[in-house]
């Protein structure tokens, strides 16, 4: 019978890299967690495809830390108006710092907890990325996460369908 | 950023950005627009945004609970609501088409409503929908009646002041819970221009009734300085009674949403009695009764007086006769009475006075004519189902003169019964004919009305019976006859006090 917590599990990325976890901190994740098992004493390795390993590592080292310390549940309406304020235990802050984590890795580690399903990773992520949308118009939005006003293929060649409100 | 679901966009990001981020999010980028408004999660998501901006629960028997909301148009000077709508002439709501045109409307009236604060307070805040919705219905039934009972009506509506936004309130107490119910309410019309006693009529929204030399009619208060308590503020006043110790005056607490009758001689007392109602709701249901009382005609228009001509006013004499469900069933005594005995009419009914409990308890009323072949029933109207009419040789009399009174009061609690008798009514003997009546040689169209009280009681029933003169008493044309004055309700705890 395998010891719940204190079993060992292996996940390997995108790109042939391994990073091992327990079993509890693996929980976290909602696939992981419904993953099945190797039998008996042999340790389960479980390939992550749509992730990479620099990615895939900061996932783990989040899943590691939450297993040891929660994080806190965000509220709606958010209630403060800066990431620190909303978000005040210091590990996960500087988990996303600007310093840690530039933008693309923001999104990516957002894409990942999607689809590995770590509610709280989400939620940080998100948080994060709503800070850098907050008290922006549409033009600094655009700049700051560096999307083109039109994506190609859909609706191509027309601009946004809908004009900005006017009250 | 691009590459995000759709799901993870619009229930994990959206739900931590503001109204205005939101906005601005939507117009980056062709795809965020489409995954905001085209994408199957687009719809749940502008729902979830009108839960947690402006206070609607999902409701689990409807899936459209988000469709109606209000009509916000530009202000212009004749308008009488904060959102640039005249509810006497045009609806206040809208149909929306979709969540996210609900959600952006309800945006738009908060941005009103909040219009022009100091210090950019107004960025930032967010009208409680339903209150505002509840408002808006409530202000076009009433607007409703006004039109359909012109002359009383038209007096009304003329003395409803402009609609008030938020800067409008003290700023002291403005942000207060217990007064968000009434800011819905007084943003559609603020309150009544206090009037002077009129000939033509009382304006009184709220309607009341008058015996003897005593008189009462309440409007809506236009919201002014707190009472000396500084906690309740005077939403309904009577204004006029000219036995200046018995004022009757309805105030809210500005913290709870409580609303109390306030009276010199009694202690606070509750305006509704079921105190599992939410108490910030309170004004709000309390109106809603109202006016659904006014529009079912359980409630309407009447006289200050006993003639016809005396001056017109709402009054709160109810004139629904379906017994209370709540009274035992030997009890089963209906609020209104109606009766007819030999073509006469008698319609009867008390009102709870809690303000001149120490004088008199109930102000009764009582209407009497000769049924008349286009007028067959006063309670459905010209044309009701049953006939009570019969002719004059039917009848045994062409007209009849009112003699004496029989009154039995029963105490429920105490099972005791007083019997009253006397001559005429309030000392008038009117002789009753068909279309009218006379009274001290003058001659009157309509029914003969008149009102009187009835001394302090816990609750119980009012009957008797009225003793008719064929002809006249000076020259009767046969022997005098009962007519049935079936019992109707006094009720001292009414289950909504007004």
């Amino acid at each position: 019978m395998q010891d719940e917590g204190n079993g060992i599990i292996r996940l390997r990325s995108c790109d042939d890299k391994v990073f091992e976890l327990t079993e509890s901190a693996a929980e976290i994740s909602e696939l992981l967690k419904d993953s099945p098992r190797e039998e008996d004493d042999q340790v389960t390795e479980i390939d992550i495809v749509r992730v990479a390993s620099p990615c895939l590592e900061k996932v783990v080292e989040f899943m590691k830390h939450y297993d040891k310390e929660k994080m806190k549940e965000i509220p709606t309406p958010l209630g403060a108006s800066t990431f620190n304020e909303v978000m005040d235990q210091p590990w996960y802050q500087d988990f996303v710092s600007d310093e840690k984590v530039n933008r693309d890795m923001l999104f990516s580690m957002l894409s990942a907890a999607n689809f590995l399903g770590i509610k709280p990773l989400l939620e940080l992520t998100c948080l994060k990325v709503t800070f850098q949308i907050t008290g922006k118009n549409a033009e600094e939005i655009r700049k700051h996460l560096h999307l083109p006003e039109l994506t190609p293929g859909r609706g191509g060649g027309q601009g946004p369908r809908r004009a900005q409100l006017d009250f | 950023m691009l590459s995000l679901p759709a799901s993870v966009v619009c229930y994990s990001l959206c739900p931590f950005l503001g109204p205005s981020d939101l906005l601005n999010l939507r117009v980056t980028n062709s795809r965020l627009l489409e995954v905001l408004h085209d994408e199957a999660e687009s719809e749940e998501l502008w729902k979830v945004m009108l839960i947690r901006d402006f206070g609607f629960q999902k409701d689990a028997k409807t899936d459209d609970w988000w469709q109606q909301t209000l009509r916000v148009e530009f202000p212009i000077p004749s308008c009488s609501s904060v959102f640039g709508i005249d509810p006497g002439m045009e609806s206040p709501l809208l149909d929306a088409k979709s969540a996210f045109d609900s959600w952006k409307v309800w945006l738009r009236a908060s941005r009103r409503f909040f219009e022009d604060l100091p210090n950019g307070e107004d960025a930032k805040q967010l009208i409680h929908g339903p209150y505002f919705l509840r408002a808006a219905r409530m202000w076009q039934q009433i607007y409703s009646w006004c039109n359909h009972n012109p002359s009383l009506g038209t007096m009304i509506k003329q003395s409803f002041q402009r609609g008030l936004r938020f800067k409008d309130w003290d700023s002291r107490y403005r942000s207060e819970k217990g007064l968000q119910a009434a800011q819905a309410i007084y943003a559609y019309c603020g309150g009544q221009k206090v009037a002077m006693y009129s000939i033509d009529g009382f304006d009184g929204l709220f309607g009341g009734y008058q015996a003897y030399n005593y008189y009462c009619n309440s409007h809506l208060a236009p919201p002014g300085k707190p009472l000396g308590d500084n906690k309740h503020m005077v939403v309904s006043q009577c204004i006029f009674s000219n036995m200046n110790r018995m004022p009757k005056i309805f105030a809210v607490n500005m913290e709870s949403g409580c609303l109390s009758l306030l009276t010199p001689s009694q202690p606070k007392t509750r305006a509704i009695k079921d105190t599992s109602v939410a108490p910030e709701e309170e004004l709000l249901i309390w109106m809603e009764e109202f006016t659904r009382r006014l529009t079912a005609g359980m409630i309407g228009t009447g006289t200050m007086g006993s003639t016809p001509q005396d001056p017109a006013s709402i009054t709160l004499y109810p004139r629904w006769t379906n017994p209370p469900p709540i009274l035992l069933p030997e009890q089963r005594v209906p609020h209104c009475s109606y009766s007819v005995t030999r073509g006469v009419e008698v319609v009867a009914s008390a009102i709870y006075a809690p303000q001149a409990v120490e004088s008199f308890g109930f102000i009764y009323s009582i209407r009497i004519r000769l049924v008349t072949p286009t007028s067959r029933d006063s309670r459905t109207g010209d044309h009701g189902d049953s006939s009570n009419y019969m002719s004059p040789s039917e009848r045994g009399f062409e007209t009849c003169q009112l003699h004496m009174r029989q009154w039995q009061i029963t105490n429920f609690e105490s099972g005791h019964t007083d019997s009253v008798h006397g001559e005429g009514v309030i000392g008038m003997f009117p002789i009753l004919r068909e279309g009218g009546y006379t009274d001290g040689g003058e001659s009157f169209d309509g029914a003969f009305q008149y009102q009187s009280c009835s001394g302090p009681i816990q609750k119980g029933s009012f009957g008797g019976s009225l003793t008719f003169v064929p002809g006249c008493i000076d020259q009767p044309t046969g022997p005098p006859f009962e007519v049935e004055l079936k019992p109707f309700l006094l009720d001292n705890s009414p289950a909504i006090l007004y």
